[in-house]
């Protein structure tokens, strides 16, 4: 709380927002504005993009204190590689790992519960050795109980309590990191609904209404920053695939994930159609609860190409 | 009175022993995915058993070159006796550890049952011999390496793992402090196995006998040891006494019972070359060397063999116990091929197969597959996703122990072929991993008055997010409230991934026998794309996955959103 507390402060932001010198793509009028945006959507080569987006946000300083203890929640549950866009580009979330170590973050773990044969997803998503050419060992797949912890869900409504990630509850900060793509049973993939992989049992989300244990599930452990990796973008038949992928190149931030996951479903065609916020059925029902925006049009999305 | 020479003896009996054992539970450690690579294969023991090759091969009336090495230890018994049973075979040192553990807790029996029980083993032998002649594969129930194996894989490893696990989590609070945090992050797999009471009973057995008599197991029942002693009668190298003052002392420490007539006569079936007898004797007048022709033994009593072998022989060939015996063994093997669920000579039409018969990837057709498994449980210890289980009667009483697959517990790994590696007698032919990725083993079914999707029109697809293969759809139907789950039957492997994450308590996804691929020889590729199948995890094609049924009656907007999707 007392994280959430410190980064409405918009002074924080203003401060480190100055410290930075803007690019000179960036028009006169956005030079000038002092908050940082609400989500940053950055085109580029992926590692680039990531670093711009959070640059925008007003750096990683701002989310990560020297010493705090971090999660990364990239999308790592398939045995694919990465040109399948069913698990996070490595390249992303080497760079929102190198960006947490610069901002001196104490322990920073990569973590998700694979779906598929865990050891393979980990090796040819990529994502453990891009995270491993930085620290060895800190990207990990938790499988087993005895790296969960019970713990209630107050602000539950279907779901009132789950085993969750013992590193996820005791870290400072929450970084999802997830890949754009579509997902069968709840629409979309994006930072919400990959809170699902810090949990042990995921079974009794799908039995009540899935919609809304998600909801419940990110009112427990709602990410502090979401970086939407849509490098590649599965936009049917996810979120396993195979199905059709495009390539928009762009990473999505924003410290609401709500927001983020809103402008990731606007920005894309899903099999085929432009799509609203609103339906993707946990984005509205964590905006009507008051998790988060899914507003984007009044909120300040900046677009930015490099 | 022993001399530093004798002592060295047993303890050279004791070091073969201890490489042995160890040689036998680090090949055991090496049947696992991805398959440690070593010089010798993981089922060497299995291959040197006796019986296990050579009745399989009896069974289903075909020549494994396995075989050879079993010949190869029936072979040794001619020149070296029993050497086998003595210092090489896992279950008879494992029998003599817990006779030490007994001993030093001040326990352990000498009881002598009449020599006539040994005749039980050979009863036993000739059972067995007589069913795989007739074409049933019984050796499992007796074979010491198919039960060591189990014993060992099956029942021990896992209670090891546990206890390391619960090391772990006793250090998880300090490790950190100790600056060892990786080992609060060290995996150590549970595993779980069906019919391991029934190894247990059968070892609780085996070991009270052998609290009332040392290797009571190998002196009265194991048919592979009475294969041994038919071909150890006089072996080339064997027992000999050169001096004798019938003491007695060597046919009292004999752990065989193979010393008669206070210590000169011998029997050679029984011996197991242990050499307890020269370390005890008070005149040092036993010796065991190659016979010599030139030999001028003690007296004509002390080389005389106890002709037990022969007799045992003569007795198994005697009218009234071959025709009891073989009786037996005929009403045995005829009531194997006439129960109703037997799959052991027809599985077309009439035959009952359990929907729960799901064999492992490669496995030849089943009346086969049931001859030639010899249960010894390697593939389940190397099933990576413990999945792989010994059967009840799944596949009939002709089927216990065998392995099948139990996706609730775990899910064929599309990228793992493992169990065709260690199986020692090809009942899961060896495949590479891309031959065996088409090696069907069944298609998932959709139970659609269980699923959330298509009965209670929840928005749940969990097994289309898991298919490797692509082979669950997603179709919008006007019926069902969601979009629902459909599999494409011509691109399930029936790895069970979608049963296994199924989020109901009792899978809405199971994955039956149906299809599968059989195979006794030829290429499983060839004949599954000639079949029409698709089978390519991970494939980024939108053949087969990836398709959808709009309805597109009456074309209103909410029945064309994409899956998922709401109003």
């Amino acid at each position: 709380m007392n994280r959430r507390a410190f980064l409405k402060i918009p002074v924080g932001g203003l401060l480190v927002t100055a410290g930075f010198s803007l690019p000179s793509v960036l028009t006169p009028a956005l030079a000038s504005a002092a908050a940082p945006p609400d989500v940053a959507v950055v085109k580029g080569s992926p590692a680039a993009a990531a670093r711009e987006a959070i640059r925008l946000l007003g750096g990683m300083e701002r989310f990560v204190r020297p010493g705090d203890r971090v999660v990364i929640k990239p999308n790592m549950s398939f045995a694919h590689p990465p040109e399948n866009a069913t698990n996070t580009n490595p390249e992303v979330v080497r760079e929102v790992l190198v960006m947490c170590k610069e901002a001196r973050a104490g322990r920073v773990l990569v973590l998700d519960n694979a779906l598929q044969n865990p050891e393979l997803s980990l090796s040819r998503s990529g994502i453990r050795d891009a995270c491993d050419s930085v620290e060895k060992d800190i990207c990990k797949h938790l499988q087993d109980i005895r790296y969960y912890k019970e713990a209630g869900i107050p602000d539950g409504k279907t779901m009132t309590s789950n085993s969750f990630m013992s590193d996820v509850l005791e870290a400072d900060v929450l970084i999802a990191v997830p890949i754009c793509k579509s997902h069968n049973g709840a629409g979309v993939s994006l930072s919400l609904k990959g809170q699902m992989g810090l949990i042990y049992d995921r079974h009794i989300m799908h039995r009540g209404y899935l919609s809304t244990a998600i909801v419940d599930l990110c009112t427990r452990i709602k990410p502090d920053l979401a970086i939407i990796d849509a490098s590649r973008v599965l936009t049917n038949n996810g979120p396993g695939g195979p199905g059709r992928i495009i390539t928009p190149g762009e990473v999505i931030a924003s410290a609401d994930p709500v927001s983020a996951d809103a402008v990731a479903v606007a920005s894309y065609e899903w099999s085929g159609q432009k799509l609203a916020p609103r339906n993707v059925g946990y984005i509205r029902e964590a905006h009507e609860r008051g998790l988060g925006r899914m507003d984007i049009e009044a909120l300040d999305v900046r677009r930015v190409m490099l | 009175m022993k001399t530093g020479f004798s002592l060295r003896l047993p303890k050279f009996r004791r070091v073969v022993q201890a490489v042995s054992l160890f040689l036998f539970l680090w090949l055991l450690t090496r049947a696992s995915w991805p398959l440690l690579e070593s010089v010798l294969p993981p089922d060497l023991f299995l291959k040197l058993d006796p019986l296990g090759m050579s009745m399989a091969s009896l069974a289903v009336r075909e020549f494994l070159p396995p075989i050879f090495m079993g010949l190869l230890t029936v072979l040794s018994a001619l020149i070296v006796g029993r050497i086998f049973c003595g210092y090489i075979c896992p279950m008879g040192i494992t029998l003599d550890i817990f006779q030490r553990i007994v001993r030093f807790l001040g326990g352990g029996g000498k009881e002598c049952l009449p020599s006539g029980w040994r005749r039980i083993k050979y009863l036993f032998f000739l059972f067995i011999l007589i069913s795989a002649l007739l074409g049933v594969n019984l050796t499992f129930w007796g074979s010491p390496l198919s039960l060591i194996t189990r014993f060992y894989g099956l029942l021990i490893h896992p209670l090891l793992l546990m206890s390391g696990r619960l090391l772990l989590d006793l250090g998880y609070p300090v490790f950190p402090a100790l600056g060892w945090e990786q080992l609060n992050y060290l995996s150590v797999p549970v595993r779980h196995f069906d019919a391991i009471y029934f190894i247990l009973g059968v070892f609780a057995v085996l070991f009270i006998l052998e609290m009332k008599q040392p290797r009571f197991w190998c002196r009265y029942l194991c048919p592979a040891g009475a294969l041994l002693a038919l071909f150890s009668h006089r072996p080339r190298w064997r027992r000999k006494v050169i001096q004798c003052r019938h003491c007695g002392r060597c046919a009292r420490q004999c752990p065989a019972g193979a010393i008669a007539a206070g210590g000169a006569r011998t029997v050679f079936s029984e011996c197991l070359v242990c050499r307890s007898c020269a370390d005890v004797c008070p005149v040092q007048g036993i010796k065991f060397s190659f016979i010599r022709k030139d030999e001028v033994p003690l007296s004509p009593a002390a080389s005389q063999s106890q002709d037990e072998a022969v007799n045992a022989l003569n007795f198994l060939l005697s009218r009234r116990v071959f025709l009891g015996v073989a009786g037996s063994g005929i009403m045995l093997a005829g009531v194997q091929y006439s129960g109703v669920d037997s799959l052991l000579a027809s599985q077309g039409p009439g035959s009952i197969w359990s929907p729960a018969l799901i064999r492992p990837p490669g496995s030849v057709p089943e009346g086969s597959f049931l001859n030639l498994c010899i249960r010894c449980g390697e593939c389940m210890k190397a099933c990576p996703t413990n999945g792989l289980q010994p059967a009840w009667l799944t596949a009939g009483a002709e089927g216990i122990f065998s392995p099948i697959l139990r996706s609730r517990r775990g899910y064929c790994d599309p990228d793992c072929h493992v169990c065709g590696l260690v199986c020692p007698t090809r009942a899961i032919s060896r495949l590479s991993l891309e031959e065996k990725q088409w090696a069907k083993i069944g298609t998932a079914v959709v139970e659609q008055k269980r699923c959330l999707a298509w009965f209670e029109g929840k928005n749940c697809v969990v097994c289309q997010e898991v298919c490797p293969y692509g082979a669950v759809t997603v179709q919008v139907m006007r019926e069902a409230g969601a979009p629902v789950p459909v599999v494409n039957p011509s691109r399930c492997f029936g790895c069970g991934l979608c049963e296994y994450h199924c989020p109901t308590r009792l899978p809405s996804i199971v994955v039956e026998p149906l299809n599968a691929l059989r195979l006794r020889e030829g290429n499983y590729k060839k004949t599954a794309q000639n079949m029409g199948l698709y089978l390519q995890p991970g494939a980024l094609d939108e053949k087969g996955g990836g398709i959808y049924s709009f309805p597109g009656n009456g074309g209103e907007a909410e029945e064309n959103l994409p899956p998922g999707f709401m109003p």
